[in-house]
C-alpha cells in the first residue's frame, strides 16, 4: 500500500522555490486557483520511495506569517487549518543562501506551529563565489531540524530532501521561540484563558484574523479571562516579536554562518567589498558627492543665467505692453520677479534629483544607507534614523513623517528634532545664489571652489544633525535601540524612464508647491513695498528734491533715489528697520531682514523676496544676481561680500526657517512644546554661528 | 482703466493673503491620533 503525504513548499519570494518544486515533481504538476481568489495554486506529485508518494504544494511566496496580502493570507490560513485537505504533513522552507538571515524569520514562525519542518538552503553552489561558509551540524542543532544544502542548478540536494521527507515523522516539532518573551503578562493571561492551545497559534488567530480549528478570533476576544488589546498595541507586539526572532536568528547565524567577503569572487561581492569598505567606502562616497556638486554648478550655470535674464526682459516687456497702473506694476515687479526666483532654480533641482535617482537606481543608495548606519551608531542614532536623515536632503516634511517606523519614542523624537539640520532642497536656492556671489568661480586641481562650498554645506548640515543627536541622546538616555534591516539589491544600470520620472516629479512639486507660496508672498511683499504710512512716503519726490537741491543728477539717478526713499518708508521698510538692529551685528541690512522674515514661510522665498524688493527699487532689466551683486551699504562698500555671504549661508544652514516643518513636528509629536524647543534652539545656534562668522571674516 | 487696475491688484493681494493663511493653519490630522510608540505621552 502506498503512503500519501502532503508536502508544502514555503519560502520568501525569489528563493528558487519554484525550481525546487519543478525538480521534485518534473512534469507531474498542475496549476489552478485557490477557491474564490485569484491566487495561483500549484500542485504536483513525486514518488519518494517505493512506499511513499508526496503531494507537493507550492505555496505563494511570503516574507513572514504576519500576512499583509492575499497571497500571504493563503499560507497562514492553510498552516492553521488542520481540516484542510492540503494541510501539510511536512513543511519545506526554501531559503536563499545569500539572504539566509531574512529567510529564517519565516522558518522560525513555521517551526513554532509545531509542523515537522525541513530547511532547504538553495543556491548553495554560490557559496564559494560569495565567500559563504555554513556549519551544517551547528545549524541543525540550533534550529532543531534537518538542514539541506541544495542547488537546483547543479541538481544537488534533491535526493537528500526526498530521504528526509520519507522520514518526516522523526523531525523535531518543538517550537523554537517562547512568545512570553514578547510580553509576559499578555501571553500568560492568554495561556491561562486557553490552557490547551499552542500560544503561537493563538497569537496568529488574534493578529491574522484567521480561524484555528474551532477557535475563532471572536471567541478569543469574548473570553472573560483574557482581553485583546487595541490594533496599534497588537502591531507593536508583532514588531517586538520580529525583533526578538531576529535576535535569536543573529545568535544562531553568528555561530553557524560566516561570510568572508574578501574570499568572494563574484562581481557584486567585489563591488560591495569596495563600496562598503570601512575606509574606502567613505572615500568613494565623498568622491561621488564631490563630482555631483561640481556637475550641479558646472552644468546649471548656463540655463540659470538664461532664465535669469529672460525673466528680467519679461518684466520690462510686460511693463511696456500693459497700460500703466497699479496692477501692471504688481505683475511686472511682484509676480514676474517672484516667479523668476522660483524658475531660476529648476536646473539645479533637476540635476540634483537626477543624480540622486541614478544612485538609487543603480543600487548604490542602499550601500550608502549601510555605510551611514555603521557610522551613526557611534553617535547614538540607530539604523532606522538613517532613512529620515537621508530623505531630509529632499525635504524635512516627509523625513519627519518617515520617523513613524521608529518604534522607540525617544529615539523617534531625537530623529524628528535633528532632521531639519540636514540640507533640504529649499536651502539650495539660497546657497546657490550666495555661493555664486561670494565664492570665486576658480578651480584648484580641477575642483571648483563653488561646488566644494556647496558640498561643505551639505556635510555641515549632516554633521550638525549627528552632533545634536549625540547631545540629545546624552540627555534623554535611550536604552533601547531599534533594529534596521536593509536588503542590498543587485547592481543594475539605471532605467532612463525611472530617472526622468523622478526628476519630473521633484521639479514639478518644487515649482507647484514652493512656487505658490513664493508667488503669494511676492504679491504681499509688493503691496507692502509699494505703499507706506505717513508723509515721508507720500512726499518722497519733494523730500529728495529738497535734499539734493544743490547737486546735479540725471533723471534716472533722481528716480532711483526717490524709489529707495519710498522703499525705506514703506510698510516693509518700517518692518525691516525694526529688526535691523538685531541683525546688524551679523552684517545684514534691513532688506535682508525682510527676506529673513518672509523666508520663515519657506527658505527658498529668500531669493524671491530680495528680487521683489530690488525690483520695486531699481530698473527691472537687471538680473537678480546682478542686483544683489551691486547692492551697497550706507558706507559705499558691497553688501554681499564674503563675510555677509558666508554668515548668511551658515545662518540658513542652522536656522529653523520653515513653518511647514514646525507644523508637521507639532502634528507628529502632538504638542507645541517640541517645535517651540526646535525653533528656539536652532535660531539661537544659527544666530551665534552667523555672528561669530561675520565678526571674524569682516 | 485705473479702477480696473486697482480692483485686479486688490483681488490678487486678497488671494495671496487667503492662500497663505490657509496653507499655514495647522489642521488636525487623524494620523497623529495613533500611538507614537514606547514612552509616548499621547
Amino acid at each position: 500500500m502506498i503512503n500519501n503525504i502532503n508536502v508544502a513548499l514555503i519560502g520568501n519570494p525569489n528563493t528558487g522555490k519554484t525550481s525546487v518544486f519543478n525538480a521534485l515533481t518534473g512534469l507531474n504538476q498542475k496549476v489552478g486557483n485557490y477557491p474564490g481568489i485569484t491566487v495561483e495554486k500549484k500542485q504536483g506529485s513525486c514518488r519518494l520511495d517505493r512506499g511513499t508518494k508526496a503531494r507537493i504544494l507550492d505555496l505563494p511566496g511570503t516574507y513572514s506569517l504576519n500576512a499583509s496580502s492575499m497571497d500571504e493570507s493563503v499560507v497562514v490560513e492553510l498552516l492553521l487549518n488542520k481540516n484542510d485537505l492540503d494541510f501539510p504533513d511536512v513543511a519545506v522552507v526554501v531559503t536563499d543562501v545569500e539572504n539566509l538571515k531574512r529567510n529564517l524569520l519565516l522558518f522560525t514562525q513555521i517551526k513554532d506551529l509545531e509542523i515537522p519542518t525541513v530547511l532547504v538552503i538553495n543556491m548553495s553552489d554560490q557559496m564559494p563565489r560569495k565567500g559563504i561558509k555554513i556549519d551544517l551540524e551547528k545549524l541543525e542543532e540550533q534550529l532543531q531540524t534537518r538542514v539541506i544544502l541544495m542547488s537546483t542548478r547543479q541538481k544537488t540536494g534533491i535526493d537528500q530532501l526526498k530521504q528526509v521527507l520519507v522520514a518526516y515523522r522523526k523531525l523535531n516539532t518543538t517550537p523554537l521561540f517562547d512568545p512570553t518573551t514578547i510580553d509576559e503578562s499578555y501571553f500568560e493571561s492568554l495561556q491561562k484563558a486557553f490552557p490547551n492551545q499552542s500560544l503561537y497559534k493563538l497569537w496568529l488567530v488574534i493578529t491574522q484574523d484567521v480561524n484555528f480549528t474551532k477557535l475563532e478570533r471572536q471567541k478569543v476576544a469574548d473570553s472573560t479571562e483574557f482581553k485583546t488589546q487595541s490594533k496599534s498595541y497588537l502591531k507593536k507586539l508583532q514588531q517586538r516579536e520580529t525583533i526578538k526572532r531576529y535576535q535569536t536568528i543573529n545568535k544562531t547565524l553568528k555561530e553557524a554562518y560566516t561570510v568572508n567577503r574578501e574570499e568572494a569572487t563574484d562581481l557584486r561581492s567585489k563591488l560591495d567589498n569596495l563600496l562598503i569598505h570601512k575606509y574606502w567606502g567613505y572615500v568613494i562616497f565623498f568622491m561621488i558627492l564631490l563630482s555631483i556638486f561640481q556637475a550641479i554648478f558646472d552644468w546649471s550655470s548656463i540655463p540659470m543665467d538664461f532664465i535669469d535674464s529672460s525673466f528680467a526682459q519679461l518684466s520690462e516687456w510686460t511693463k511696456q505692453q500693459l497700460p500703466p497702473g497699479v496692477f501692471t506694476d504688481l505683475i511686472a515687479e511682484g509676480v514676474i520677479s517672484g516667479l523668476g526666483g522660483i524658475v531660476i532654480f529648476i536646473p539645479q533641482i533637476a540635476f540634483l534629483f537626477m543624480f540622486i535617482s541614478i544612485l538609487e537606481e543603480t543600487g548604490y543608495m542602499s550601500r550608502v544607507v549601510f555605510l551611514m548606519d555603521r557610522g551613526l551608531r557611534k553617535f547614538g542614532l540607530s539604523g532606522k534614523s538613517v532613512v529620515p536623515l537621508i530623505s531630509g536632503t529632499a525635504c524635512a516634511i516627509p523625513a519627519v513623517m518617515a520617523t513613524r517606523n521608529i518604534e522607540n519614542w525617544k529615539e523617534r523624537l531625537i530623529t524628528i528634532l535633528v532632521v531639519p539640520f540636514t540640507t533640504c532642497s529649499a536651502r539650495l536656492p539660497v546657497y546657490m545664489i550666495l555661493i555664486s556671489l561670494v565664492i570665486p568661480d576658480d578651480r584648484f586641481l580641477g575642483i571648483n571652489y563653488q561646488g566644494l562650498t556647496l558640498m561643505g554645506l551639505y556635510f555641515l548640515g549632516f554633521l550638525m544633525a549627528i552632533l545634536s543627536a549625540s547631545i540629545l541622546n546624552g540627555f534623554m538616555k535611550t536604552r533601547y535601540k531599534s533594529y534596521f534591516v536593509v536588503e542590498m539589491p543587485n547592481y543594475k544600470l539605471p532605467l532612463l524612464k525611472n530617472v526622468a520620472l523622478t526628476v519630473w516629479e521633484k521639479t514639478h512639486s518644487f515649482v507647484t508647491e514652493a512656487g505658490k507660496i513664493i508667488l503669494a508672498i511676492s504679491v504681499l511683499l509688493w503691496f507692502m513695498a509699494s505703499f507706506g504710512p505717513g508723509k515721508n512716503f507720500a512726499n518722497a519726490e519733494e523730500i529728495i528734491s529738497q535734499q539734493y537741491a544743490s547737486q546735479s543728477m540725471s533723471k534716472t539717478e533722481f528716480e532711483n533715489k526717490v524709489a529707495s526713499f519710498r522703499l525705506e518708508n514703506s510698510y516693509i521698510g518700517i518692518l525691516g528697520k525694526t529688526v535691523a538692529p538685531l541683525i546688524r551685528p551679523l552684517g545684514y541690512d534691513w532688506k535682508i531682514g525682510i527676506a529673513l522674515i518672509s523666508s520663515f514661510a519657506a527658505r527658498e522665498v529668500f531669493v524671491g523676496t530680495l528680487a521683489t524688493i530690488y525690483s520695486v527699487e531699481q530698473d527691472e532689466t537687471e538680473t537678480i544676481k546682478k542686483r544683489m551683486g551691486r547692492e551697497l551699504r550706507s558706507d559705499g562698500t558691497l553688501l554681499f561680500n564674503t563675510a555677509t555671504g558666508v554668515s548668511l549661508m551658515l545662518f540658513y544652514a542652522f536656522a529653523m526657517q520653515c513653518m511647514s516643518t514646525l507644523a508637521i513636528v507639532k502634528k507628529e509629536t502632538n504638542s507645541w512644546k517640541w517645535p517651540a524647543i526646535q525653533l528656539f534652539s536652532m535660531s539661537i545656534i544659527a544666530y551665534i554661528v552667523a555672528l561669530i562668522t561675520y565678526q571674524i571674516l569682516k | 482703466m485705473e479702477v480696473l487696475q486697482h480692483v485686479l491688484a486688490s483681488l490678487l493681494g486678497l488671494w495671496s493673503l487667503y492662500f497663505l493663511i490657509r496653507k499655514f493653519v495647522v489642521k488636525n490630522n487623524p494620523a497623529t491620533q495613533k500611538s507614537c510608540g514606547k514612552d509616548c505621552g499621547c
